[in-house]
């Protein structure tokens, strides 16, 4: 696929070896992109040309001969089971509530997402998480022999998971009484109203990873993070971040959601301010299938946004360089965003995806979300219809083969894609009540990843080392809060 | 204009020159110092001229190409980057050396036992004045199992004289079936006969350890033993199917070609090697060696950095109790020894930490190279 660079350069991204190549005119003339081959001969360049040229061909035919090695292994249950033991289970995710003190305007749970479930009073009992905890240690230790570095990590989710505080205390207890010997890595999504000072020391004490949800200035914050009575949560939040500030706790980080009616330039403003917990996410409200949030917005909206979108980039591209702190919320948006885009690209050899060679999807089980009945499901944001087990029989390995195997069949589109290398999504984009949409009626991701490529080699032309540093900063960091790593 | 090196042609640095990896033509080009500042210039996106001699030499070697504007070359890899970061990765075990026995009835004067210096015995066969029982079969079985669990690329099964318990070696490679990418036997000149190798099967390689050229086989992987002090260049050698195991007892009096001093040390430059050095040492990333007594090591040739005794516990408890000692050892790349740091040839270079660390007493010493790169010299 071809691709332009906002300096113009052309440059062509190779789908079968995950390479990118700078597409200059004689290239363009004498090699066939999709097959390497040799189209034109040579004889009217210069000498030097000639000789890089003719070489360079011979180059690229035998990178094609080394994507052809890796082999991929078949999808039986025996198989996936293995593929877990070794490089799934890194977290257990506990839904220990449905209820949530807040109503916020893009929650996932909200009337905007056909197939998600929706708020509801119900907790989960302890003995549905004893039970959890209890079958995925279980499993952590039959892991071992599989893979003896993992660490078991335990998730605390809602709904808003502080409402059922009790419950995460009592879950803590019992694992440091009955499985002592474990490092258990904890963390927790949280809206961030509910933690006083006992809490705080909680979380704190047992070194909680701790994500609080804080989009920004009040103006901005208060448009959608808003309890039951619709009244903002800016004030109660900020203060309660603070507390974490104010202690040097580094294991407190935010995630921060936009959306068409955000001040791009707010939002930097606030973020790039060292007196906040660092970013960890930045993201729009997710468009999963059956997602109607944005059709609240106008064209207008719309093309507000978009201008405002390249207005900011343009800043961010104007003043790239080693000497800016990591962070900020342009780095999110742009920097870290065209980092991690190149970070994530398998060349040659995908050895994480192998049962499923298209998108980014992992293979059910690489984490396991229990819902408040003890359902298994493959992670937090899936639609809850496709569960993988439970609590009493814990992971079915024949349904996850079965859904790999649904799931392959609806991405009819990817065997002929020239980007599928390039793809992230997963599951949640295609999951609908009880089955997955083709990709050919999902899939447009054409459009957005050239204009993704554009920024990221754009930034790149201007900075060659900040585009892998600021990767390598962020992933540094991530995975010393995170259990897992690319979700 | 710009200049960029190709996709597959890296720059490293060293403390005065530095050199060019073609990762796919798999050749290695040293640059003075002020063609190596000139690349790094470029590499950085830096303005030059076109008519730069170096530079078109560069491009007619098909290394790098001119641009009218500053461009960005991703890199070729394997994988994806961000899965280096997934805290929870399990250990990636490339090869492991199985020592089923220790009983040997020939007395080699360069056997381990004798103390001597070896560059590469770890692929010999060796026996050691050491106590204790051999694991039972039974044990080197299940240790099979663990191996397959943990994806173990390669086994080598080695010894001690390993005619002394053929019927085990033979119980050994039909039990591990086809579960291995490679699988060794380490054989010798006193013992090997070609019905012992053919008893083998077609899907395990044989290493012969052989003292006299003359007995070198065409048909199996030799290890060549030679005497380093008294080393000269053998013609006719085939590279491809014989290693040489260089073996002295002090190398203070190497010949300054032999191929542990010399640029005879580099190993052939591709893809998996250069991006395996960058990260691992070259020979001890990714590698275990198991004792006949069930001692965890490096490496058969480090016996004193054990990292647990399997006999009555799992392969993988090792890993769970000596995470940090084992990731250390694997991730000793040249960049960890102080000499190679500042030598521009280190992700090429053929290093054994075992044979420094008799030479020098110190893991991370440097005794065996005679390239100056603070100078950029060989002397």
């Amino acid at each position: 696929m071809e691709f332009r660079s906002c300096s113009g350069v052309k440059y062509w991204f190779d789908n079968s070896t995950g390479m990118f190549f700078p597409l200059d005119p004689i290239l363009e003339e004498i090699i066939n992109p999709t097959t390497f081959g040799q189209t034109a001969t040579l004889n009217d360049f210069e000498d030097i040309d000639r000789l890089y040229y003719s070489k360079l061909a011979k180059k690229l035919k035998s990178l094609q001969q080394l994507s052809l090695a890796e082999k991929h292994p078949k999808n039986r249950p025996d198989e996936v089971r293995k593929q877990l033991m070794r490089n799934g289970l890194l977290q257990m995710t506990l839904c220990v509530t449905e209820n949530c003190n807040l109503s916020c305007n893009y929650c996932a749970y909200s009337k905007y997402y056909e197939y998600s479930r929706r708020p509801s009073p119900r907790n989960m009992d302890f003995k549905v998480a004893k039970n959890a905890l209890d079958y995925y240690c279980t499993l952590i230790e039959e892991g071992k022999r599989y893979n003896p570095y993992r660490k078991p990590a335990i998730g605390f989710y809602g709904g808003e998971p502080l409402l059922q505080f009790e419950l995460i205390k009592k879950c803590i207890s019992y694992l440091e009484d009955s499985y002592s010997s474990y490092e258990f890595l904890y963390s927790i999504t949280t809206n961030g109203t509910l933690l006083d000072d006992e809490k705080i020391d909680f979380l704190v004490k047992h070194n909680f990873s701790i994500a609080i949800s804080l989009d920004g200035p009040q103006c901005e914050h208060d448009r959608n993070r808003v309890y039951k009575t619709g009244n903002g949560t800016f004030n109660d939040v900020m203060k309660n971040v603070k507390k974490f500030m104010d202690i040097g706790y580094e294991r407190c980080h935010l995630i921060t959601v936009f959306d068409y009616k955000s001040n791009l330039f707010n939002l930097q403003e606030f973020f790039n301010n060292k007196t906040m917990p660092r970013i960890s996410i930045v993201t729009m409200p997710t468009r999963f299938e059956g997602c109607t949030y944005y059709t609240q917005f106008s064209d207008e909206d719309y093309v507000n946004f978009k201008e405002q979108v390249e207005t900011a980039f343009t800043w961010y591209l104007d003043h790239v360089d080693m000497q800016h702190t990591f962070g900020s919320f342009f780095d999110h948006l742009f920097g870290f965003s065209a980092s991690k885009f190149l970070s994530s690209i398998p060349m040659f050899i995908d050895r994480r995806a192998s049962l499923i060679p298209y998108t980014g999807a992992c293979i059910p089980g690489r984490k396991i979300y229990v819902d408040i009945n003890g359902l298994f499901h493959i992670c937090e944001k899936i639609c809850p219809n496709f569960p993988i087990g439970d609590i009493s029989t814990g992971l079915n390995f024949d349904k996850i083969t079965e859904l790999i195997e649904r799931y392959q069949n609806s991405l009819d589109l990817c065997p002929d894609c020239n980007i599928e290398k390039l793809c992230v999504e997963c599951y949640c984009a295609f999951a609908t009540d009880e089955h997955f949409t083709k990709a050919s009626q999902v899939c447009n991701k054409h459009a957005n990843i050239t204009r993704d490529l554009n920024r990221t080699f754009s930034i790149a032309e201007k900075s060659p080392s900040l585009i892998n540093s600021l990767a390598h900063d962020y992933y540094s960091w991530v995975s010393k809060i995170s259990a897992t790593m690319g979700d | 204009m710009y200049f960029r090196l190709n996709p597959e042609c890296f720059l490293v640095e060293g403390d005065h020159c530095g050199a060019i990896y073609d990762l796919i033509d798999g050749h290695l080009y040293a640059l003075t110092a002020n063609e190596s500042a000139l690349i790094k210039h470029c590499e950085s996106n830096g303005g030059v001229k076109e008519n730069e001699p170096f530079l078109q030499e560069l491009k007619r070697l098909c290394i790098g190409n001119f641009f009218n504007k500053p461009i960005y070359i991703e890199k070729i890899r394997l994988g994806a980057p961000i899965q280096e970061y997934q805290p929870s990765n399990p250990p990636h075990v490339a090869k492991v050396f199985l020592e089923i026995n220790n009983k040997c009835k020939e007395s080699c004067w360069y056997c381990g036992r004798n103390g001597i210096h070896r560059s590469l015995g770890c692929i010999g066969c060796n026996i050691w004045n050491e106590k204790g029982n051999n694991l039972s079969t039974e044990r080197w079985k299940q240790l099979i199992d663990e191996l397959r669990d943990l994806e173990c690329q390669s086994i080598y099964i080695t010894g001690g004289d390993l005619t002394f318990v053929w019927d085990e070696v033979l119980e050994l490679i039909d039990y591990a079936g086809d579960s291995f990418r490679k699988l060794f036997v380490t054989l010798n000149e006193h013992n090997y006969t070609d019905l012992l190798t053919e008893s083998l099967g077609s899907g395990v390689q044989p290493i012969i350890q052989v003292t006299n050229h003359e007995r070198i086989s065409k048909d199996y992987f030799n290890l060549f033993v030679i005497d380093g002090d008294k080393y000269s260049d053998i013609k006719g050698l085939n590279v491809d199917n014989v290693a040489m195991d260089i073996v002295s007892s002090n190398f203070y009096n190497l010949p300054s070609n032999s191929p542990l001093i010399s640029k005879k040390k580099f190993a052939p430059v591709n893809i998996y090697r250069f991006l395996h050095n960058k990260k691992f040492h070259p020979c001890l990333g990714n590698s275990l060696a198991i004792s006949w007594t069930g001692e965890v090591m490096p490496c058969i040739m480090l016996r004193s950095h054990t990292l647990g005794n399997i006999r009555n516990k799992c392969l993988y408890t090792c890993f769970e109790k000596k995470e940090e000692e084992i990731k250390r050892l694997w991730t000793m790349n040249l960049d960890s020894i102080q000499k190679c740091r500042a030598c521009e040839f280190r992700y090429a270079c053929t290093d054994c930490r075992a044979l420094e660390e008799k030479l020098t007493g110190d893991l991370y010493g440097k005794k065996l190279c005679n390239y100056v790169p603070e100078r950029g010299v060989w002397i």
